[in-house]
Protein backbone atom coordinates (compact mmCIF):
# COMPACT_ATOMS: atom_id res chain seq x y z
CA UNK A 1 0.00 0.00 0.00
CA UNK A 2 2.77 2.26 0.75
CA UNK A 3 4.44 1.91 -2.60
CA UNK A 4 1.19 3.04 -4.10
CA UNK A 5 1.21 6.00 -1.64
CA UNK A 6 3.36 8.26 -4.42
CA UNK A 7 1.95 7.25 -7.59
CA UNK A 8 -1.70 8.05 -5.84
CA UNK A 9 0.02 11.33 -5.45
CA UNK A 10 1.51 11.98 -8.36
CA UNK A 11 -2.38 11.01 -10.57
CA UNK A 12 -4.16 13.10 -8.00
CA UNK A 13 -1.67 16.19 -9.29
CA UNK A 14 -2.38 15.63 -12.60
CA UNK A 15 -6.05 16.06 -12.08
CA UNK A 16 -5.58 19.12 -10.65
CA UNK A 17 -3.56 20.23 -13.47
CA UNK A 18 -5.91 18.96 -15.63
CA UNK A 19 -8.86 20.57 -14.18
CA UNK A 20 -6.97 24.04 -13.18
CA UNK A 21 -7.97 27.05 -15.61
CA UNK A 22 -4.41 28.79 -14.53
CA UNK A 23 -2.76 29.26 -18.27
CA UNK A 24 0.42 26.56 -18.80
CA UNK A 25 3.39 29.00 -18.75
CA UNK A 26 6.44 26.63 -20.31
CA UNK A 27 8.69 29.69 -20.13
CA UNK A 28 8.94 33.77 -19.53
CA UNK A 29 9.53 35.38 -23.32
CA UNK A 30 11.95 38.45 -23.77
CA UNK A 31 10.17 41.15 -24.39
CA UNK A 32 10.88 43.83 -27.69
CA UNK A 33 9.30 47.12 -26.48
CA UNK A 34 7.08 48.89 -29.59
CA UNK A 35 7.22 52.86 -29.17
CA UNK A 36 4.99 54.66 -31.79
CA UNK A 37 5.71 58.08 -32.08
CA UNK A 38 3.21 60.54 -33.66
CA UNK A 39 5.49 63.41 -34.43
CA UNK A 40 5.21 67.02 -36.63
CA UNK A 41 8.15 67.66 -39.13
CA UNK A 42 10.74 70.78 -37.65
CA UNK A 43 9.13 73.16 -39.74
CA UNK A 44 5.27 72.32 -38.31
CA UNK B 1 13.94 62.30 -31.40
CA UNK B 2 17.07 61.87 -30.08
CA UNK B 3 16.22 60.80 -27.42
CA UNK B 4 14.74 57.49 -28.84
CA UNK B 5 17.78 57.43 -31.26
CA UNK B 6 20.09 56.81 -27.93
CA UNK B 7 17.59 54.83 -26.59
CA UNK B 8 17.63 52.60 -29.30
CA UNK B 9 21.30 52.61 -29.02
CA UNK B 10 21.06 51.84 -25.38
CA UNK B 11 18.78 48.81 -25.80
CA UNK B 12 19.50 47.78 -29.43
CA UNK B 13 17.39 45.52 -30.64
CA UNK B 14 15.06 45.35 -27.33
CA UNK B 15 13.51 48.64 -28.64
CA UNK B 16 11.60 48.96 -31.50
CA UNK B 17 10.52 52.62 -32.70
CA UNK B 18 9.03 54.22 -35.53
CA UNK B 19 7.62 57.44 -36.20
CA UNK B 20 4.18 58.52 -37.83
CA UNK B 21 4.56 61.95 -39.23
CA UNK B 22 1.78 64.19 -39.66
CA UNK B 23 2.16 67.02 -41.74
CA UNK B 24 0.38 69.29 -44.13
CA UNK B 25 3.57 70.60 -45.18
CA UNK B 26 5.12 67.23 -46.13
CA UNK B 27 2.88 65.43 -47.16
CA UNK B 28 5.64 62.64 -48.58
CA UNK B 29 6.32 61.78 -44.95
CA UNK B 30 2.49 60.77 -44.14
CA UNK B 31 0.98 57.33 -44.90
CA UNK B 32 -2.56 55.85 -44.58
CA UNK B 33 -1.26 53.69 -41.95
CA UNK B 34 -0.10 57.14 -39.75
CA UNK B 35 -3.51 58.77 -40.26
CA UNK B 36 -5.60 55.53 -39.69
CA UNK B 37 -3.61 55.02 -36.49
CA UNK B 38 -2.89 59.10 -35.41
CA UNK B 39 -6.85 58.64 -35.44
CA UNK B 40 -7.00 55.54 -33.35
CA UNK B 41 -5.08 56.26 -30.75
CA UNK B 42 -6.40 59.74 -30.31
CA UNK B 43 -3.78 61.60 -31.03
CA UNK B 44 -4.73 65.24 -31.74
CA UNK B 45 -1.74 66.80 -34.23
CA UNK B 46 -0.80 69.98 -31.77
CA UNK B 47 -0.03 67.46 -28.94
CA UNK B 48 2.74 66.12 -31.01
CA UNK B 49 5.32 64.52 -29.98
CA UNK B 50 3.43 62.18 -28.29
CA UNK B 51 5.11 58.61 -27.71
CA UNK B 52 3.27 55.25 -27.37
CA UNK B 53 4.45 52.19 -25.66
CA UNK B 54 3.72 48.83 -26.54
CA UNK B 55 0.23 50.14 -27.59
CA UNK B 56 -1.61 51.34 -24.73
CA UNK B 57 0.55 53.13 -22.05
CA UNK B 58 1.20 57.16 -23.86
CA UNK B 59 3.90 59.16 -22.35
CA UNK B 60 3.04 62.17 -20.30
CA UNK B 61 2.79 66.29 -22.49
CA UNK B 62 6.75 67.23 -22.22
CA UNK B 63 7.42 70.50 -22.07
CA UNK B 64 10.87 70.38 -21.44
CA UNK B 65 13.21 68.78 -24.83
CA UNK B 66 15.96 67.55 -22.23
CA UNK B 67 13.01 65.54 -20.06
CA UNK B 68 12.59 63.25 -23.07
CA UNK B 69 15.06 61.10 -22.52
CA UNK B 70 14.96 59.90 -18.62
CA UNK B 71 10.83 59.73 -18.92
CA UNK B 72 11.41 57.41 -22.34
CA UNK B 73 13.63 54.99 -20.60
CA UNK B 74 11.45 55.05 -17.41
CA UNK B 75 8.58 54.29 -19.55
CA UNK B 76 10.79 51.68 -21.78
CA UNK B 77 11.94 49.55 -18.85
CA UNK B 78 8.11 49.46 -17.51
CA UNK B 79 6.98 48.06 -20.32
CA UNK B 80 10.31 45.46 -20.65
CA UNK B 81 9.29 44.60 -17.26
CA UNK B 82 5.83 42.95 -17.95
CA UNK B 83 5.62 39.25 -18.95
CA UNK B 84 4.62 38.42 -22.30
CA UNK B 85 3.71 34.93 -23.78
CA UNK B 86 5.35 35.49 -27.18
CA UNK B 87 8.07 34.70 -28.96
CA UNK B 88 8.43 35.95 -32.60
CA UNK B 89 11.36 35.93 -34.64
CA UNK B 90 11.63 37.24 -38.57
CA UNK B 91 13.09 34.44 -40.46
CA UNK B 92 16.07 35.93 -42.47
CA UNK B 93 15.79 32.85 -45.16
CA UNK B 94 12.43 34.04 -46.51
CA UNK B 95 12.62 37.94 -45.79
CA UNK B 96 14.61 40.54 -48.43
CA UNK B 97 13.48 43.41 -50.44
CA UNK B 98 13.85 43.67 -54.17
CA UNK B 99 13.23 46.73 -56.28
CA UNK B 100 9.50 46.56 -56.58
CA UNK B 101 8.64 43.94 -53.74
CA UNK B 102 9.50 43.01 -50.07
CA UNK B 103 9.25 39.29 -48.81
CA UNK B 104 8.70 38.95 -44.94
CA UNK B 105 9.18 35.95 -43.24
CA UNK B 106 7.99 35.74 -39.68
CA UNK B 107 7.51 32.73 -36.72
CA UNK B 108 5.68 33.02 -33.86
CA UNK B 109 5.85 31.04 -30.55
CA UNK B 110 3.15 30.95 -27.84
CA UNK B 111 5.24 30.21 -24.70
CA UNK B 112 1.79 30.40 -22.65
CA UNK B 113 -1.66 28.79 -23.14
CA UNK B 114 -3.59 32.29 -22.62
CA UNK B 115 -2.76 33.14 -25.73
CA UNK B 116 -5.26 30.32 -26.68
CA UNK B 117 -8.49 32.04 -25.78
CA UNK B 118 -7.59 35.49 -27.40
CA UNK B 119 -9.84 36.28 -30.31
CA UNK B 120 -9.01 40.05 -31.75
CA UNK B 121 -5.14 39.34 -32.34
CA UNK B 122 -3.59 41.20 -35.06
CA UNK B 123 -0.21 40.72 -36.77
CA UNK B 124 1.02 44.29 -37.45
CA UNK B 125 3.79 44.35 -39.95
CA UNK B 126 5.31 47.89 -40.06
CA UNK B 127 7.10 48.82 -43.11
CA UNK B 128 9.64 52.05 -42.66
CA UNK B 129 12.23 54.07 -44.65
CA UNK B 130 14.66 55.19 -42.36
CA UNK B 131 16.04 59.16 -43.96
CA UNK B 132 13.51 60.46 -45.63
CA UNK B 133 14.56 64.02 -47.31
CA UNK B 134 12.65 66.77 -47.19
CA UNK B 135 13.39 70.17 -47.52
CA UNK B 136 13.79 72.03 -44.15
CA UNK B 137 12.18 75.68 -44.86
CA UNK B 138 13.29 76.13 -41.37
CA UNK B 139 16.82 74.88 -41.83
CA UNK B 140 17.03 75.79 -45.46
CA UNK B 141 18.59 73.06 -46.76
CA UNK B 142 17.43 69.50 -46.62
CA UNK B 143 16.55 67.24 -43.74
CA UNK B 144 16.58 62.83 -42.86
CA UNK B 145 13.41 61.98 -40.86
CA UNK B 146 14.32 58.79 -38.98
CA UNK B 147 12.46 55.58 -39.27
CA UNK B 148 9.08 56.91 -40.75
CA UNK B 149 6.06 54.76 -41.84
CA UNK B 150 5.89 54.06 -44.96
CA UNK B 151 2.86 51.16 -44.59
CA UNK B 152 1.51 48.44 -42.60
CA UNK B 153 0.84 45.31 -44.39
CA UNK B 154 -2.63 44.20 -45.10
CA UNK B 155 -4.64 47.04 -43.54
CA UNK B 156 -3.54 50.07 -41.13
CA UNK B 157 -4.37 47.76 -38.07
CA UNK B 158 -2.56 44.27 -39.23
CA UNK B 159 -3.83 41.09 -40.30
CA UNK B 160 -6.19 38.95 -37.78
CA UNK B 161 -4.74 35.92 -36.13
CA UNK B 162 -5.47 33.05 -34.15
CA UNK B 163 -2.60 31.72 -31.99
CA UNK B 164 -2.40 28.50 -30.25
CA UNK B 165 -0.30 27.20 -27.50
CA UNK B 166 2.00 24.15 -28.46
CA UNK B 167 1.94 25.61 -32.16
CA UNK B 168 4.33 27.57 -34.02
CA UNK B 169 2.32 30.19 -36.38
CA UNK B 170 4.64 30.51 -39.44
CA UNK B 171 3.72 33.23 -42.36
CA UNK B 172 5.18 34.84 -45.48
CA UNK B 173 4.30 38.45 -46.26
CA UNK B 174 4.74 40.12 -49.89
CA UNK B 175 3.76 43.46 -50.29
CA UNK B 176 5.14 46.30 -52.74
CA UNK B 177 7.06 48.68 -52.03
CA UNK B 178 8.16 51.16 -55.08
CA UNK B 179 9.10 54.76 -54.84
CA UNK B 180 10.93 53.45 -51.46
CA UNK B 181 14.86 53.61 -51.01
CA UNK B 182 15.51 50.21 -50.51
CA UNK B 183 18.85 50.61 -49.00
CA UNK B 184 16.86 51.93 -46.07
CA UNK B 185 14.05 50.09 -45.57
CA UNK B 186 13.83 48.10 -42.17
CA UNK B 187 10.25 46.02 -40.57
CA UNK B 188 8.93 46.22 -37.17
CA UNK B 189 6.47 43.43 -36.64
CA UNK B 190 3.97 43.39 -33.58
CA UNK B 191 1.20 41.51 -32.22
CA UNK B 192 -1.44 43.67 -30.85
CA UNK B 193 -4.75 42.99 -29.68
CA UNK B 194 -7.41 45.31 -31.51
CA UNK B 195 -9.75 45.28 -28.74
CA UNK B 196 -7.03 47.53 -26.14
CA UNK B 197 -4.35 48.25 -28.21
CA UNK B 198 -2.18 46.09 -26.15
CA UNK B 199 0.98 44.88 -27.99
CA UNK B 200 2.67 41.56 -26.53
CA UNK B 201 5.32 41.52 -28.13
CA UNK B 202 7.76 42.81 -31.24
CA UNK B 203 10.38 41.85 -33.40
CA UNK B 204 12.49 44.65 -35.67
CA UNK B 205 15.16 43.70 -38.95
CA UNK B 206 16.92 47.81 -39.54
CA UNK B 207 17.66 46.73 -43.01
CA UNK B 208 16.41 44.28 -45.36
CA UNK B 209 19.01 44.72 -48.18
CA UNK B 210 21.87 42.84 -47.75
Amino acid sequence: MNKLKPVFGVLTGLLILSCSDAPLIERAANRVVLVELFSTPLDE
Amino acid sequence: MRALDSLSMTYRDSLAYVVYYLSEMHPELESKAGKARTEWYGVVPHLAPLAFFDGNVRSPQIPIPDSFYPIYRNMIDGARAQQTFLEMTIDSSTTGIEPALLHLGIRITPTDSSVDTMTTLRLVAIVYEDGVPYYSMLRGDTVFSPMTVRQVIGDSFGIPIRLKFGQNFDTLLTTPVSDYNIDRVGVVVSVQNYLNRAVYQSVIKRKLKN
